[in-house]
């Protein structure tokens, strides 16, 4: 029984009461959404409280199928006589459209089971409605204070209670219930010679016993401190090793690779890829998709269709991809669910059965090279796998850090870059959705 | 309303205000040769701001129902708990006067057959232009939005805001008979975006759309990489505001500055640029994106120089930090929606047209590149590093273009890139593309440039 969450039983019933409605206007099939979240912030700016955020959102979304036609809709005007109105109106813009055989409600032997109660992944907090604003504000005081001096010091505690469900008129009804505590915090500190030198530090967890922002200033700090003087490094191909906090930049563009859509549309790199070994041996990437009590699990898509654990590359070799209801059909491909939950890259080192692996154990593998510690912008072409990023980070030899870097660049190809795959640790951050550890990569392009 | 700036005030802040939203958005997009998924969405609410000092306050809700309003000012006034130390100046009422209300047409309302000839239009002119295309995704998106202000000076004031955009994209392939003789498949994208209704949509407007997109096949599929490393940039006019908006509008954004935290924030009435450069933010620009009547907080739609003749003139003001600061806000308090609070934010943003011409510019560098289509950029505020993404540009090799370039990164210093701007161009252009700038908030913005040599940047590569 959820006692956690937000969504009460009036709100179900209007969900339904929507969800017939369309029906009676000539939908063929509706999926309705109720979002509803939650959302506290409290700022702290130099020491001292400077904003605080109180806010509670619903909305009601619609996707509404109607003669072979198909429209989005939203709204957060949720009163029952704006609610008719708008239903109609969306049921009659949706027979506007022209008509596509392949949208329709996912099969119903592809959506999740047993999933109404919200909190079956042990995702919500019970105590959340408990922590009272006094103490919220005193711990990101706490958290937000440090000794050192500097020029600027910007911290945010926020919290969420994030409650979602989903009916559909196949008879699917699902919840997920799910609660955040995080905090972040920028720092800009100055030089003796007056350059500024900034860092950004975050953490979360969805249980607030969990939480722990204490050190994060303090980190912050120091990740400021050690930029001090920067160099530049010659240009060429080097061993770049990319750390957790960061190395999610470089999954992304497998993912979307992965993405049914974009090889419909012909914009993949990684286009009849399945079954293929396309990388290295050691590289795994797996989504460990209903992990209970791990941010980023989840038990169904958008499209209530069920989500499994299993490897998306495994030993180098394309084993999944993410097909949603609609491109399935479109293309015939074997559906699957619209995207990861929860993707982890599996830990591996040259020359070593270690499961325990370290950012400094990579690099004293690597011996010389640069390590990653954020990007700073670029992009990476879906079609080819081309890229380029800014980096920020330092130079390493002998696998200790000798100095930090001038404005640089890593540019590349996806498939190249991981075809140079040298090491993952086993350091992902224990509160992020993305389980990405550091990452090591050779004969990369840098410019500075 | 008093009522409730009376609870948003209460336990001692000075200044409280509301801002009422009623938005529309519709969409329809083209996808393999149909027009076949569209949507509306609809969004209402009133966000209530508390300020005490320099302090914050916010709430909202989604309705407005007097109690649930109510609830949010006195969530919002909690903020008084927390009085700030420091001396404010408090706020004046606003002195500038608004442009006129635009007749402009309503999203709401508009033809969906209309709208969906435009999007086959668009795609019929596209695969009749280059036989290469495969693929054509065209989206229309329109929104109608309603905006009320009240604040705690007493000043009322009512905005109607529509934005309208035309977006595609392509992708291509030169298959067997590619110039490098395998196939290839590339994409292009490009969008024209403006505040108006529908009756912004004309047959050239899909004609330009087309133009913009086919004209750069030929170059895509050539392009390659440069050999990276510093070297001098120029930079085409029109969407080579992405530096203007990169490395320096960001940073005089008065947020970051009167917070220590930009790398401009000591540098008010110092020479920042050489001499003769005007750079500027300006919500007057007729229809641009960045047009703005007032801006979120009810000040009046200005232009606004930031750097003029090369010396660094004014921040762009919010009423927080001009008050911090002790001028006029400048009319850039924008927010997302009634869900944020506003904070400093660009509009439109360009350099004002010098004296040099392009031919000159790319004569005058044995090694370099040319640059003049962009994806997205970012910028670290503190150490003012900037980076801009290439889709589109050449190599320049003793004085002449020559091999197309594509998908690098150049990076920068921000003092540093305004201080090595060496030729700015007579060619000034607006570029009306869809440019939204995501600063913890997205809003819609628009920038411009003439052309202009950068005598050094760092440019990715091979």
């Amino acid at each position: 029984m959820n006692t956690i969450g937000i969504i009460n039983e009036n709100e179900k019933v209007l969900c339904r009461a929507c969800m017939e409605k369309a029906m009676e206007c000539g939908a063929s099939a509706v999926r309705v959404s109720l979002s509803k979240s939650i959302q506290n912030s409290i700022s702290i700016l130099d020491g001292e409280v400077d904003k605080i955020c109180y806010n509670e959102d619903r909305s009601i979304y619609l996707n509404i199928y109607a003669g072979g036609r198909y429209g989005c809709y939203s709204t957060n005007r949720l009163k029952s006589k704006d609610l008719d109105s708008f239903v109609d109106m969306a049921v009659q813009t949706t027979a506007l459209m022209a008509p596509d055989p392949c949208r329709g409600l996912p099969m119903p032997h592809t959506k999740a089971t047993a999933c109404t109660d919200g909190c079956e992944l042990e995702l919500a907090d019970p105590s959340y409605h408990d922590i009272s604003q006094e103490s919220k504000i005193a711990a990101a005081l706490a958290a937000g204070k440090i000794g050192q001096s500097y020029e600027s010091l910007e911290c945010e505690y926020s919290d969420n209670m994030d409650d979602n469900y989903i009916i559909d008129s196949d008879g699917f009804e699902g919840r997920h219930t799910e609660s955040s505590f995080g905090f972040c915090c920028e720092i800009v500190i100055e030089d003796p010679e007056g350059n500024k030198h900034s860092a950004y530090k975050w953490t979360s967890a969805p249980f607030h016993k969990d939480f722990k922002p204490g050190e994060l200033c303090r980190q912050a700090y120091e990740e400021a401190l050690s930029q001090f003087w920067p160099k530049p490094v010659s240009n060429g191909k080097k061993t770049v090793v990319v750390m957790a906090k960061c190395a999610s930049r470089l999954i992304g563009p497998i993912i979307s690779a992965l993405d049914g859509n974009s090889m419909q549309q012909k914009l993949s790199f990684l286009q009849d890829s399945m079954g293929k070994q396309l990388f290295p041996e050691s590289f795994n990437l797996y989504d460990d998709a209903t992990r209970k009590g791990r941010a980023g699990s989840r038990l169904f898509d958008t499209e209530g269709v069920a989500v499994h654990e299993g490897p998306i590359i495994e030993k180098g070799v394309v084993k999944r991809y993410f097909v949603n209801s609609y491109c399935a059909k479109k293309t015939g491909m074997e559906p699957t669910v619209e995207g990861p939950s929860r993707p982890c890259v599996l830990p591996f080192i040259c020359n070593s059965d270690k499961k325990e692996i370290s950012l400094e154990d990579i690099m004293r593998e690597c011996g010389e090279g640069i390590v990653v510690s954020g990007f700073n912008g670029g992009n990476c072409n879906p079609a080819n796998g081309d890229f380029s990023f800014g980096i920020e980070g330092y130079a390493f030899e002998n696998g200790k850090i000798t100095h930090p870097l001038e404005e640089a660049l890593m540019t590349g190809n996806m498939l190249e870059l991981w075809g140079n795959f040298k090491a993952a640790g086993s350091d992902a951050l224990a509160h992020a959705r993305w389980q990405i550890p550091s990452l090591a990569f050779g004969n990369v392009d840098i410019n500075t | 309303m008093d009522r409730i700036i009376a609870a948003a005030l209460s336990g001692g802040c000075n200044y409280a205000d509301l801002y009422f939203e009623n938005t529309l958005y519709r969409s329809l997009t083209l996808k393999d040769g149909a027009v076949a998924s569209g949507g509306v969405h609809v969004d209402y609410g009133v966000g209530i701001r508390s300020l005490c000092g320099g302090k914050c306050g916010y709430a909202y809700c989604e309705n407005t129902d007097f109690p649930d309003m109510l609830k949010a000012a006195k969530a919002a006034s909690s903020i008084a708990l927390y009085p700030d130390q420091r001396e404010w100046k408090g706020f004046g009422p606003s002195k500038t006067s608004a442009m006129e209300d635009k007749a402009a047409g309503l999203w709401e309302m508009a033809d969906n057959r209309r709208l969906m000839e435009i999007l086959e239009l668009l795609e019929s002119k596209l695969r009749a232009r280059d036989s290469r295309i495969i693929k054509v995704i065209g989206k229309i998106s329109g929104s109608d939005s309603y905006i009320m202000m009240y604040n705690s000076l007493g000043e009322l004031r009512c905005d109607s805001r529509p934005m309208g955009s035309l977006n595609a994209s392509i992708i291509f392939s030169a298959g067997q008979d590619g110039p490098d003789g395998a196939s290839r498949t590339e994409n292009r994208s490009s969008g024209l975006s403006f505040r108006l209704g529908p009756e912004m949509f004309e047959e050239s407007m899909v004609d330009q759309l087309v133009d913009t997109l086919c004209s750069g096949i030929d170059r895509c599929l050539e392009a390659g990489r440069p050999k990276g490393g510093r070297m001098p940039v120029v930079m085409g006019a029109g969407a080579s505001g992405i530096l203007l908006h990169e490395a320096m509008g960001h940073a005089f954004e008065a947020d970051f500055n009167r917070k220590g935290q930009s790398i401009f924030c000591d540098k008010m009435g110092q020479q920042v640029c050489p001499k003769g450069i005007n750079i500027v933010d300006d919500g007057t620009w007729t229809d641009n994106r960045g047009e703005l009547r007032y801006d979120d907080e009810g000040i009046a739609g200005q232009k606004t120089y930031m750097v003029e003749d090369g010396v660094l003139t004014s921040y762009l003001h919010d009423r927080l930090s001009a008050s911090y600061y002790g001028v006029e806000p400048t009319g850039n308090g924008r927010r997302e929606g009634f869900r944020y609070p506003p904070i400093p934010r660009m509009r439109l943003t360009y350099m004002e047209s010098g004296n040099d011409c392009l031919e000159d510019m790319i004569s005058s560098i044995d090694k370099g590149i040319y640059v003049d289509e962009f994806s997205n950029g970012q910028v670290k505020i503190g150490e003012g590093d900037f980076t801009f993404y290439v889709k589109s540009g050449y190599e320049i090799e003793n004085g002449r273009l020559t091999r197309p370039i594509k998908d690098i990164n150049v990076i920068g210093n921000g003092p540093q890139a305004l201080s090595d701007i060496v030729m700015v161009g007579a060619d000034l252009k607006i570029d009306n593309s869809t440019w939204t700038c995501g600063k913890e908030q997205s809003v819609p913005v628009g920038c411009g440039m003439p052309s202009v040599k950068v005598r050094e940047l760092t440019v990715g590569g091979e």
